[in-house]
C-alpha cells in the first residue's frame, strides 16, 4: 500500500451545517461508497466519503469535526491538500439490472448515498430514499434533502423520518413502522447506510419482504487503517472491510460471525 | 543446507564480523530484561533468555517509520519527497523460535494483498538467525500454537545449544552467506548430539488449548457465546500492551512540523487507544473492552488461522508474563465454554 500521499489543488469548498465537501481534480473512475483519506500536512488525515464526480471533479465531503477538517475549511481556493485513494468497492445498484431502488440511510449515511442518487437518476432507475434523522432541525445534507423530498420537483421519491417522534419504542419496531407507513412494494435492489445497530434493526425489517438478500447492499463504515487487518479494528471475523468491501450484500453479511443478523 | 559447529568463545567474534559489514540486532541485557539493540558490541550479546521484553517487531516495523518528507513553500505549493524503503543489509541475532512465528504473522498482514513495500524492503534484506529454544520458560506454550522450538523454515540459520558449542544449521542462501571462519564442519557426534537435545525438549511448550474443539462450531456460534460476556473482566486495557503481541496493532498516520516543513510517519499503535474504533461521526463500533478483547482473541486463534492457515499468536508467554492483567490466555483459550 502506499502511503505517500498525492498532493492536489482545491478547487472548492463549501460548508453547510456539520458537513463539509472539498472538490479536486480526479480523472480515476470513482463509486458511491468509496473513500478517500484526505489531508492537510502538519496536521494529520481523515476520512472522507465520494458525494459527487464529474468533468474530472471529484467532491468528497465529511462531518466537520476534527483537526483535519476545521483546517482544510479554512484553506482558500488553490491551496493544496493531500489525498490517498479511492479506497472500497462502492455500491454497484445501477450494473446490476435493478428498476425500483430503495435508498436507506441514517444521518451522516447520506453521504456515502448523495452520488449513488445521482447516478441511479441518470441511469433512469425509480428511486426512492428512505432517510432517517436523529435531529431533524441540523439536517445533515439538508438542502440536497429537502430538494429531494420536494414531491413536485424531485425526480426521487425522497422521505425524511424523525427518529426523534421513536419514543420509548425500540429500534426494530419503529423501523418496521415506517417501512409499512411508508410503501416499499415492487422494489428489487437496496443501498443501506448508517450505523450498525440501525443497519441490523432496517435488515430486520428487509428480511420479512420478497427482496432477495444478494440485492440487498449494506455499507460497512469501519476505520480505515494502513496495515489491513493488523489489529482487528477492519475485521469482520475473518473479512477485513476494506479489502472486500465496505459494501456487502447481505447474503454476503449473514456469513459474518452472529452479531449482525 | 549445510551444518556447522561453532564454540560459544568465536561467538562474538562473529557477530562483530557480521557488525562490520551489516547492520545487527541482537539481544542485550539479563534475565527478563532482555531488548533487542542496534549494533551491540559481540561481548555483550545475551544468548541466555527465555524471551526479549518487547516482540522485536519494531527492527521491521518500527513505531515511528517515515514515510515522506514535505515543505510548504507558499500558497498552492507544497514539495513531498518520498523516503525510499530501507534497503540496509541487516542481520537479527538471536531470534526464539516464538518471534520466528511472529515474523510470519506480520507476513501474513502486511505482505498479502496490499503489500506494506517498508516492511518488504526490510525484510527482504535482513537474514534471521533463530537460537533454538532449549530453556523455555515454563509458562511458555509454543508448541501449543504450533510453533516448532527449534524451527528449520522461517529464519536463515538455526543455532541449537549444545553446551560449549552451537550446532549451526544454515536454512537457506542468505543463512549460508553468513558462514565464516569461526565455524568447522559438522560431525556426526555434534549432529546426534544437537537432534537429541532437540528430540529431549520437543513437547515441553505443549499445553492443551483444546482447539480441536472449535471445529465443532460455526464462527456465529463461537463469536456469540455468552462465555466471552464475562471473561474480559479484569482485563486492564494496558497501552503497553501493543509492544509485546503481533497482532492487536494499528495504525495511524502522525505528522510532526517543523515551521513550514516535516515529516509524515505511519505509528502503530494499541487496540486499546480510545480512538481505536471510533468513527467520524462519534459511533463506536467496538465499544467495550469486552469486544476489544474478544475479537482480538478470536482473531489469534479463530479467524487468523482461518485466513492464513496457522494461528496467529506466537506462543511466547509475554501477555501471561508481561501484562498487568495476569490473565493467562491459555486458560482463557482451553477454558472455553461451548456450553455443551
Amino acid at each position: 500500500m502506499n502511503l505517500t500521499p498525492s498532493v492536489v489543488k482545491l478547487t472548492a469548498t463549501r460548508k453547510e451545517g456539520v458537513i463539509g465537501s472539498i472538490s479536486f481534480k480526479n480523472t480515476t473512475q470513482l463509486h458511491a461508497g468509496q473513500v478517500f483519506k484526505i489531508g492537510t500536512f502538519g496536521i494529520g488525515e481523515t476520512s472522507a466519503w465520494i458525494t459527487d464526480w464529474e468533468d474530472d471533479i471529484a467532491t468528497v465531503s465529511f462531518l466537520e469535526n476534527n483537526s483535519v477538517t476545521h483546517k482544510i475549511m479554512l484553506l482558500p481556493i488553490g491551496e493544496c491538500i493531500t489525498i490517498r485513494g479511492p479506497f472500497g468497492n462502492g455500491f454497484s445498484l445501477g450494473e446490476k439490472g435493478y428498476k425500483e431502488i430503495l435508498l436507506v440511510s441514517k444521518d451522516d449515511g447520506i453521504l456515502s448515498q448523495k452520488k449513488l442518487i445521482n447516478d441511479l437518476i441518470q441511469e433512469g432507475l425509480n428511486v426512492t430514499l428512505l432517510h432517517f434523522t436523529s435531529s431533524p432541525k441540523n439536517l445533515i445534507m439538508k438542502s440536497s434533502l429537502e430538494k429531494a423530498c420536494n414531491k413536485e420537483a424531485s425526480p426521487i421519491n425522497g422521505i425524511i423520518v424523525d427518529m426523534t417522534k421513536k419514543g420509548p419504542q425500540d429500534l426494530d419496531s419503529f423501523i418496521a413502522k415506517q417501512f409499512k407507513k411508508h410503501n416499499i412494494a415492487n422494489i428489487d435492489g437496496v443501498a443501506l447506510s448508517g450505523n450498525e445497530d440501525f443497519q441490523k434493526a432496517v435488515c430486520k425489517t428487509l428480511e420479512k419482504t420478497n427482496i432477495k438478500d444478494k440485492s440487498i447492499q449494506i455499507l460497512f463504515n469501519r476505520n480505515f487503517t494502513s496495515g489491513m487487518g493488523w489489529s482487528n479494528q477492519d475485521l469482520y471475523g475473518a473479512t477485513n472491510v476494506w479489502k472486500d468491501g465496505p459494501v456487502f450484500t447481505l447474503s454476503e453479511v449473514r456469513r459474518f460471525p452472529g452479531i449482525f443478523i | 543446507m549445510s551444518d556447522y559447529i561453532l564454540s560459544k568463545a568465536k561467538l562474538k567474534y562473529w557477530l562483530e564480523d557480521i557488525r562490520r559489514r551489516n547492520e545487527l540486532w541482537a539481544p542485550v541485557g539479563e534475565g527478563d530484561s532482555v531488548s533487542y539493540l542496534k549494533n551491540p558490541q559481540g561481548e555483550n550479546v545475551a544468548t541466555e533468555f527465555t524471551n526479549s521484553l518487547d516482540c522485536p517487531k519494531y527492527i521491521f516495523c518500527p513505531q515511528q517509520d517515515p514515510i515522506c518528507n514535505y515543505e510548504i513553500k507558499g500558497r498552492g505549493e507544497v514539495s513531498v519527497e518520498p523516503l525510499e524503503p530501507d534497503t540496509t543489509p541487516r542481520v537479527v541475532f538471536g531470534l526464539r523460535p516464538p518471534d520466528i512465528r511472529g515474523l510470519d504473522i506480520m507476513d501474513a498482514y502486511l505482505l498479502n494483498d496490499n503489500i506494506d513495500e517498508r516492511y518488504k524492503a526490510k525484510k527482504d534484506n535482513t537474514t534471521t538467525i533463530c537460537l533454538g529454544y532449549h530453556n523455555p520458560p515454563p509458562c511458555c506454550f509454543a508448541e501449543a500454537v504450533g510453533v516448532d522450538l527449534f524451527p528449520k523454515k522461517g529464519s536463515d540459520i538455526l543455532l541449537t545449544d549444545i553446551g560449549r558449542s552451537y550446532y549451526v544449521e544454515t536454512l537457506s542462501e542468505k543463512g549460508e552467506n553468513l558462514v565464516s571462519e569461526h565455524f568447522n564442519e559438522a560431525d556426526d557426534i555434534v549432529r546426534n548430539e544437537a537432534w537429541g537435545i532437540q528430540k529431549k525438549n520437543k513437547g515441553k511448550t505443549n499445553f492443551d488449548l483444546n482447539l480441536e474443539k472449535w471445529k465443532e462450531f460455526t464462527d456465529s456460534e463461537i463469536y456469540t457465546l455468552p462465555y466471552w460476556d464475562e471473561i474480559y473482566l479484569g482485563v486492564i486495557p494496558d497501552s503497553v500492551a501493543t509492544r509485546y503481541f503481533y497482532s492487536g496493532t494499528y495504525f495511524k498516520i502522525v505528522d510532526v512540523a517543523k515551521g513550514n516543513h516535516g515529516t509524515r510517519y505511519k505509528t502503530w499503535t494499541t487496540m486499546y487507544s480510545p480512538n481505536f474504533s471510533v468513527l467520524n461521526n462519534g459511533y463506536d463500533y467496538k465499544p467495550s473492552l469486552k469486544e476489544k478483547f474478544k475479537d482480538w482473541i478470536l482473531e489469534m486463534f479463530h479467524f487468523f488461522p482461518k485466513r492464513h492457515g496457522f494461528i496467529g499468536c506466537s506462543g511466547a508467554h509475554r501477555c501471561i508474563a508481561g501484562m498487568t492483567t495476569k490473565h493467562d490466555i491459555r486458560k482463557i483459550i482451553a477454558n472455553v465454554d461451548f456450553g455443551t
